[in-house]
């Protein structure tokens, strides 16, 4: 293809781009500073050609419109084997495009095709390779040489690789590389999770297999729970009854407690009050005949004081009379106790203060024994005395005398100090025994003298009480009915030795000694009413006594009395009963009143209404005792007997019995009490009996839905297991997938790494032997035969043989020209082996060089310019970019594009 | 010099992925000639090393 002619308007910087014509052969050298538009040229071509350009992808046309417009267009003319042909695309920049092929008969446009398909299709068919070969084969881009050289690529390979693009595929080939290892792992981790999931689910599985014969079981054990369940709502109505009986039980007791109260405290009160006004009763008629004896004695006392009154005369005579005889009375009373000792008794005071003769008489007798005893005492004292002073003189005179022992010569004979001695000591012994004998002979004397006072006492003491014996019995035989004169009083008065007596009878004599006649009438008279008024008077004394005594009980009384009359239970009527003896009849009465009081213990608010309705809660609980007995016979203790318990309350057996026979008949209610209490105690071993069959049932009620609680639990963990291994087979089979997955990619990767090593061994070995062929052949014509042998590896190593230093160097060993053209020719060589493949010997091509030369000295860029078109016939046009204005002369088209301007047209 | 260059091996360089999607193609017709069915792996690893190419472009 060779480009005849190029048309652009509003195309990137150019408003319009116009070059009528191009050279057919030769090199069309572009020139121009930075930024004028240089490569624009060839990229308007390439637009044209391909509809995209090297920089902009196919759909980014609005950025190639000229900024000022909105739609662009470019016409290119070309030739293909003598053909013409031209092509015209549009764009715009809201996405519209349009395309037209012509081919160029005499100067006529012949529309071929229109549209961006058909025309693609066309220039495909026309010109068959498509943009990326093109760009790779026939267009160098600019810098494209002088970047692989400037990046200081390490070596050739490395070079070659990015030229043609076999690092990106080495690169992805290494991505691969490394991520197969990790594939590998993960595979690995994979099979190693999923063994896990199967043991797990193993083991899952052996625990599913015993919910059968669990639920089995708990189907089993649910059947037991509502038989023993039933069996326990039994049980527990019945300790429910039992309950209800022991309560019924404690009300029996309580209530039969309260009844027997109420009714003893009934009856006692029914007796209380009976007593009380039986004893009311005795009260009146004690005060009526109290007040009856108070008249008798009133009436009895005026009786007596009128005939006192009477006998005044005769009265005054008989008190004298009866003065004397008090006196003789009291006289004999005073020798009676003259006749008494209390001596010897507990009266202490008696021994030193002795009042009576018979005391002092006593006392006399006691001291004449002690003086006495004194005497003998102190006359034995005196006869020893006597005696040893005997001893002591008489013998040593005898012996002295009769000169049988002459001790006073021989005491002469000792030591003047042993007489001395002898003397000091007979001397004071011999006055001590005369001082004793002389004392003792004195004190003798004066015991004596004592003892006889005291007998000479003694028998004045014995006539004095045997004088006031005598006159004792004369005392004793004097009465007032032998007096009848004044001198048979006289006689009185001479026989009586009573001083006071005596003067009581003289006064007497003196007063009635001239009224002697007076004094006997009188006397008889009064003799005669002391016989007469005696009778009256004792009964007016036995009178006054009764009275006294009846005062003395209502005194006694008073308080119960008044007590009885304040209780508003009792009624004092008017009815009096008058007793034999008030007295019995009072402490019968008030003994009976202060038991029944006792009884009550001050509680007499009890009424017959409370008696009935005690009566008949006691009942009710007796019949609901009996009901339960009836219905539930087993439930009650086998003591339980009801005749027991209906005792007859309302019999009246008991209450007209006296007191004491009604309590001794009453304490059967104890035994009744007992026996209920019994009952109580007894229902609780009963109740016992059927608590612990309840508690038994209970726990095992327990026992079985502990059983149905352990069994849904472990079922619920056998489903939880079931979950669980459900999840695990998810996760499992999530983890086999995820397994083929990683073993697919494994695969997929595995083969990839295989494919991308096959594409660069593939083109390693395509690329080798040419490209050392083709850089061989080119190589010699860029570097005027300075270098002409190659040495390609098939890691595809480029090595430049040096005929200086006679061996193969790295091109990066090269200086930097030599490597350009090196590089030159390696692009040279891809376009013309795809030339050459591609098309037939004589076709003509043109190639695009963005400024090759970038790095090239004048001298070498001209030689250069000079062998662009020799190394191969095909490429007879060639495009050159460049800055180095030097080369103007050698191009044989010269196109110079400045910055500022946005019209090109040559 | 054109007489030493043989058509048959040229150094025409296309883009890599052209390259790869040639290479395996060449690869899946010669496995369909060995009757292998299951080549849609081929196509997987083909899509997979595009994609693979193309992110390492730099």
């Amino acid at each position: 293809m060779i480009v005849r002619s190029l048309f652009a308007r509003n195309f990137m910087k150019y408003e319009e781009l116009s070059i009528a014509e191009f050279p057919r052969t030769g090199v069309i050298g572009i020139i121009g500073d930075n930024e004028s538009g240089k490569t624009t040229i060839l990229e308007a071509i390439t637009l044209a050609l391909f509809g995209r350009t090297l920089k902009v992808e196919e759909q980014s046309y609005a950025r190639l419109v000229y900024w000022k417009d909105s739609e662009m267009e470019v016409r290119l003319t070309f030739e293909i084997d003598e053909e013409v042909y031209r092509i015209w695309r549009r764009y715009d920049r809201g996405g519209g495009k349009e395309a037209l092929l012509y081919r160029i008969v005499d100067e006529r446009e012949e529309l071929i095709t229109q549209g961006l398909g058909p025309v693609n299709d066309r220039i495909e068919a026309l010109f068959p390779i498509n943009f990326e070969v093109c760009r790779q084969s026939f267009y160098l881009g600019q810098k494209e040489l002088s970047h692989l050289y400037e990046k200081r690529v390490p070596n050739s390979i490395e070079m070659v690789e990015k030229m043609t693009g076999l690092d990106q595929l080495k690169r992805a080939h290494g991505q691969v590389q490394e991520k197969l290892p990790d594939l590998q792992d993960q595979l690995i981790e994979l099979e190693k999770q999923l063994s896990i999931y199967s043991v797990k689910v193993e083991g899952l599985e052996e625990r599913l297999v015993e919910r059968n014969s669990i639920e089995v079981d708990l189907d089993r054990q649910k059947l037991r729970l509502e038989e023993i369940q039933t069996e326990c709502k039994t049980q527990e109505e019945n300790v429910e009854i039992q309950e209800q009986v022991r309560r019924t039980l404690q009300k029996l007791v309580d209530q039969f407690r309260e009844l027997r109260a109420t009714f003893l405290g009934n009856e006692f009160k029914r007796r209380l009050i009976l007593n009380s006004q039986h004893f009311l009763s005795l009260y009146r008629g004690l005060k009526e005949t109290c007040t009856q004896v108070e008249e008798e004695v009133q009436s009895l006392r005026k009786d007596v004081e009128a005939r006192e009154k009477r006998h005044s005369l005769s009265n005054e005579v008989f008190k004298d009379l009866k003065g004397i005889l008090y006196l003789v009375q009291d006289r004999i009373h005073q020798i009676d106790r003259n006749t008494t000792s209390q001596i010897g008794s507990e009266n202490i005071r008696s021994y030193f203060s002795p009042e009576t003769l018979k005391d002092r008489e006593v006392l006399c007798e006691h001291q004449i024994k002690e003086a006495q005893e004194s005497a003998q005492t102190l006359s034995r004292s005196y006869k020893l005395s006597l005696l040893l002073l005997c001893l002591v003189l008489v013998p040593p005179l005898l012996l002295e005398g009769a000169n049988v022992y002459p001790w006073f010569d021989k005491i002469t004979l000792q030591p003047m100090a042993f007489q001395v001695g002898i003397v000091l000591f007979i001397i004071p012994t011999l006055a001590l025994l005369f001082y004793f004998l002389v004392t003792r002979s004195r004190y003798l004397r004066v015991a004596k003298e004592m003892l006889g006072k005291l007998r000479m006492l003694l028998s004045v003491l014995q006539r004095d009480l045997q004088e006031e014996a005598e006159e004792r019995a004369k005392l004793a035989q004097f009465e007032l009915e032998g007096v009848g004169s004044l001198e048979d009083l006289a006689e009185v008065r001479s026989m009586m030795r009573y001083e006071p007596l005596r003067k009581l009878i003289n006064e007497l004599i003196d007063t009635y000694e001239d009224r002697k006649a007076l004094f006997t009438v009188g006397f008889k008279d009064a003799l005669g009413f002391e016989q007469e008024i005696k009778k009256d008077v004792e009964i007016l004394k036995e009178k006054r006594i009764i009275l006294d005594q009846l005062k003395h009980l209502i005194g006694q009384y008073c308080e119960l009395i008044e007590e009885i009359q304040a209780w508003s239970f009792t009624e004092d009527g008017d009815h009096a009963e008058i007793a034999q003896d008030f007295s019995a009849e009072f402490l019968s009465s008030s003994s009976k009143i202060l038991r029944l009081k006792e009884l009550l213990r001050g509680d007499y608010s009890h009424e017959k209404r409370q008696l009935d309705d005690a009566l008949d809660a006691y009942v009710k609980l007796v019949e609901s005792l009996c009901q339960v007995a009836s219905e539930h016979p087993g439930l009650l203790p086998d003591i339980f007997d009801e005749k027991r318990l209906r005792w007859d309350w309302d019999s009246q057996r008991l209450v007209d019995l006296d007191l004491v026979a009604f309590l001794e008949k009453t304490r059967v209610l104890n035994d009744e009490e007992d026996y209920l209490s019994r009952l109580r105690t007894a229902w609780f071993d009963r109740f016992q009996i059927n608590k612990e069959s309840l508690l038994q049932e209970e726990y095992k009620v327990q026992n079985t839905e502990q059983r149905i609680l352990f069994m849904q639990e472990a079922i619920s963990k056998i489903e939880q297991a079931a979950m669980q291994r459900d999840q695990l087979m998810e996760e499992m089979e999530s983890t086999r997938t995820s397994l083929e997955t990683k073993k697919r990619e494994q695969q997929r990767t595995g083969l990839l790494e295989q494919l991308l090593r096959g594409t660069i061994d593939s083109l390693q070995n395509r690329l080798c032997p040419n490209l050392s062929r083709f850089i061989g052949s080119i190589l010699p014509i860029i570097t005027d035969d300075r270098y002409s042998r190659v040495r390609v590896s098939s890691e595809l190593e480029i090595e430049v043989y040096s005929p200086e230093k006679e061996g193969y160097l790295d091109c990066t060993s090269l200086s930097g020209g030599t490597s350009d053209q090196l590089l030159m020719c390696l692009r040279l060589a891809f376009a013309s082996s795809l030339i050459q493949s591609t098309f037939h010997r004589g076709y003509a091509q043109f190639l695009f060089l963005d400024e090759p030369m970038y790095a090239f000295d004048s001298r070498r860029a001209v030689d250069f310019l000079e062998r662009i078109l020799k190394f191969n016939p095909n490429f007879q046009q060639v495009f050159l970019i460049t800055h180095n204005r030097t080369l103007f002369g050698h191009f044989d088209q010269t196109i110079e594009a400045t910055m500022k301007s946005h019209t090109l047209t040559c | 010099m054109q007489k030493d260059l043989d058509d048959k091996d040229l150094l025409i360089v296309q883009r890599p992925v052209d390259e790869f999607e040639d290479f395996v193609k060449k690869q899946v017709q010669i496995q369909s000639k060995f009757g292998e069915d299951s080549l849609e792996l081929y196509f997987e690893a083909l899509d997979m090393g595009k994609n693979l190419i193309e992110e390492s472009e730099v």
